[in-house]
Formats: C-alpha cells, structure tokens, sequence
C-alpha cells in the first residue's frame, strides 16, 4: 500500500498516457492525483472540466496531511479489478484512525463531494457511536455543552423508554 | 471535537447509522445522543431518522398502506415511543401466557404422577395380599401331600389341622391366586412404565419452564409456592414399593 503520489510534474510525460491533476492544500502543498482518481470528487470533476489545466487546484478547506490521504483513498478507488472483499479490508484500514482524522476525512470528503469516502467515514462514527452511554457519547466527541437542570430533567424523561 | 461537524454532517452520520444494513444505530443509540446535548438532542429527534426507524422497526400489515403512520401533531420519535411501549406491553402478555401455560402443564403432570402413585400403592397392597395367600395355599398343600405318608404323630396333627381350616378348595383356589398375582405384577409393570413416561413429561416442561423464565439477571426462585398453588406438591415423590421380594414366593421348589 504505497501512499506516496508518482513523481510531480506539471505536464503529462510521453511514456505516462495517464492525465495528472495538480491539487495545492491549504498549507501550500502540492499533490498529484490521477484524472481517473479525481472524478471521485465531483468538485474536482467541475474544476477539471472547466479547464484550469495545468495551474494547481487549491483547496483551501484540506490540509497536507489530509489531502494526501485523500488522494491515496481516489486512487485506490479508481483502480481496475480490485475485487470488493479486499477493497472493503482496504477501507476498514484506512478509517482505522483516530476520531479527530475520521472528522477531517468527513469534512473533506463533504467539501470534496466524495460519496464513497463520506458514507465510509459517516459509517465509522455512527460505529463509534454505538453502544456509549450519553456520558460516553460526550467524552469521547468532547462535547462541553451542558443542559441546564431543567433542560437536563426534560431530555432524560423524553426519553428513558428506551432504557426500561 | 463534535462543534467541527456542521449540523448537516451529524445528520448524515445519524441516517447512515440508523439507514445501515448493519443498523448500527437503533431507536437506543438514538435517544443516548439526544441525552448528549442541545445540539444532538435537535438532530437526534428528527423526523425523518425516526420515521425510517417506524417502518423498519414496526412495519405496518401489509393491507395498510405506508406512510400513514405520521399524525399531524406528533412527531416520528414520539410515534415511534409508543409502538414500542406497545410492543413490549404485548411481549409481556405474551410471556406472561407462555409461563402460566406451562405452569399448568407442570401442575397437570404431577397430578397424574399422583394418580399413578396411588394406583401403584393399591396394586402393591393387592400384590402382597396374593402373594401371603399363596404362601399360606402352598403351606396347605404340602400338608395335605405329607399326609399321605407317614409322619410322627405331632407333625401330623399340626398338618390335619392346618388341612382342615382351610376352607377352600386348595388346587383351583392356587391357580386363581396364581393368576391374580401375575396380572397384579403386570399392571404394576405397566403403572411403573407409566409413571416413569410422566416424570420424563414432568421434567422436561420443568425444564421448558425454566428456560421460558430465564433472565440473565433474575435469578429464578421457584420455591414451588406458585406450582399448581399448593407447596405440599413439591414434596419429593416417592419410589413406587419394591415388588420384587414377592416375586420369589411365587416359585415351587
């Protein structure tokens, strides 16, 4: 699982058919990214058609860190007979981050306009939702908004069915 | 953390989970969010989570057609709330009946072990009175066979004498005694036959209750107070009499 990009330049090279996509992130770094691999993104794909070839796309809303993966992700996604059990053992890798990255790659994947990276990543939190106490629930999202004691006595009434 | 996540993206995180094939989210995780705070609290109660949870959770018969489940007034969440408290009302009844019925079962069960046993007993007390009968008409038998030979004179007076009381005819009154004994031990064999039948019955619906009962957090007293009403049910059943010692008493030497 390599996850640097192929070597940059701006132009396509004879030998290498494939068209590139030049991506700037926020913090200034520039990724390269496959034609295949960046219609993944339907914001990419609107960019690409509206012919910026050649000049960085920036995406000021995705860090380094973030976008490289990222691209890693639309590669993988774009590559040809990969079989749907190892691409799903790739996927579960992939999300196997911590909460805070799960986070970034749902806003990216949202800005990105990435349908299969967003429902991956939306799947993980829902997990990570499951079986937490609300107690748990704000540790681990640390969520700091309290409900006053009367809001509190409200929320808990409305809905402890669900716990008889 | 969770202020990064716009409120459309919390949304979406929430319908996928509750929309999951793997439903990772139920009506559960659902109402623990909305205890989490002000913000998922809004999120968590909308209708559009909670009117898949309705369909999916409580589908309506199929004569009904769908999407006639949202009254005007109230919301999905509460909708939903009351299927569901009205689904374990029904579970409960249900499980309440499962239990009485065998209860009753059970209690049906020990009634016929009773039965049995008493027949038994009777049988029993049949099979002995045979049994000293015979004994006694081979005694005389024998009496009556030794007085065709010589004998001192002390034996034989005994001999005449036990002859004498016995006022009936000795040969045919041993055959039917004979006969009323071998049927009394078949009957018995078959009440024996019966009663272990109904005590494997018994066991297994005892097992079946318990079973029906479990609660991995109850621990199931059943002092038999609540067994067919009476405790003296409880008691242990007795082994049916021993019928073999009378057996023997059967054989001619």
């Amino acid at each position: 699982m390599s996850s640097s990009p192929p070597p940059s330049s701006a132009a396509a090279s004879p030998s290498c058919p494939k068209k590139m996509i030049a991506l700037r992130s926020s913090d200034g770094e520039t990724f390269e990214i496959e034609e295949a691999a960046a219609l993944q993104s339907k914001t990419l794909e609107n960019m690409i058609d509206e012919d910026c070839a050649g000049t960085p796309i920036p995406l000021p809303n995705v860090t380094g860190k973030i976008l490289a993966k990222v691209v890693e992700f639309c590669s993988k996604h774009a590559e040809p007979g990969v079989d749907d059990e190892s691409l799903r053992a790739w996927d579960a890798e992939f999300v196997n981050v911590e909460q805070a990255t799960v986070f970034d790659y749902i806003l990216a994947a949202n800005f990105l306009e990435i349908p299969t990276l967003l429902n991956l990543t939306c799947n993980v939190v829902a997990d990570m939702i499951r079986g937490k106490t609300p107690d748990e629930i704000r540790k681990f999202f640390n969520i700091k908004s309290i409900f006053s004691p009367e809001e509190e006595e409200e929320v808990r009434r409305e809905n402890h069915w669900a716990f008889e | 953390m969770a202020a990064f996540l716009p409120d459309e993206l919390w949304r979406h995180v929430l319908a996928i989970g509750v929309k999951s094939p793997a439903k990772s989210l139920s009506y559960k995780e659902l109402c623990c969010v909305s205890i989490a705070c002000r913000r998922l609290r809004r999120l968590s109660g909308e209708d559009s989570l909670w009117s898949h949870l309705l369909s999916s959770d409580f589908p309506p018969p199929t004569s009904q057609s769908s999407a006639s489940s949202s009254s005007p007034s109230s919301s999905c969440k509460a909708l939903y709330r009351i299927r569901f408290e009205r689904d374990k009302e029904k579970k409960r009844l249900a499980h309440r009946r499962a239990v009485m019925r065998k209860e009753s079962q059970i209690a049906e069960h020990l009634r016929r072990i009773r039965d049995i046993e008493a027949s038994l007993a009777r049988e029993s007390d049949k099979l002995k009175a045979s049994a000293s009968e015979l004994s006694n008409l081979h005694k005389v038998r024998q009496a009556s066979v030794a007085l065709k030979v010589w004998q001192p004179e002390v034996v034989r007076g005994k001999q005449k004498q036990m002859v004498s009381q016995c006022a009936v005819p000795v040969e045919s009154r041993i055959s039917a005694v004979d006969m009323e004994f071998r049927l009394c031990k078949q009957q018995i064999a078959i009440l024996r036959k019966s009663y272990e039948e109904e005590r494997r019955r018994l066991d297994a619906a005892k097992r079946e209750l318990e079973s029906i009962e479990y609660h991995p957090l109850r621990r199931c007293e059943r002092t038999g107070s609540n067994l067919g009403g009476s405790s003296s049910r409880r008691k242990e059943i007795k082994r049916p009499i021993d019928v073999e010692g009378y057996g023997k008493l059967a054989k001619t030497s």
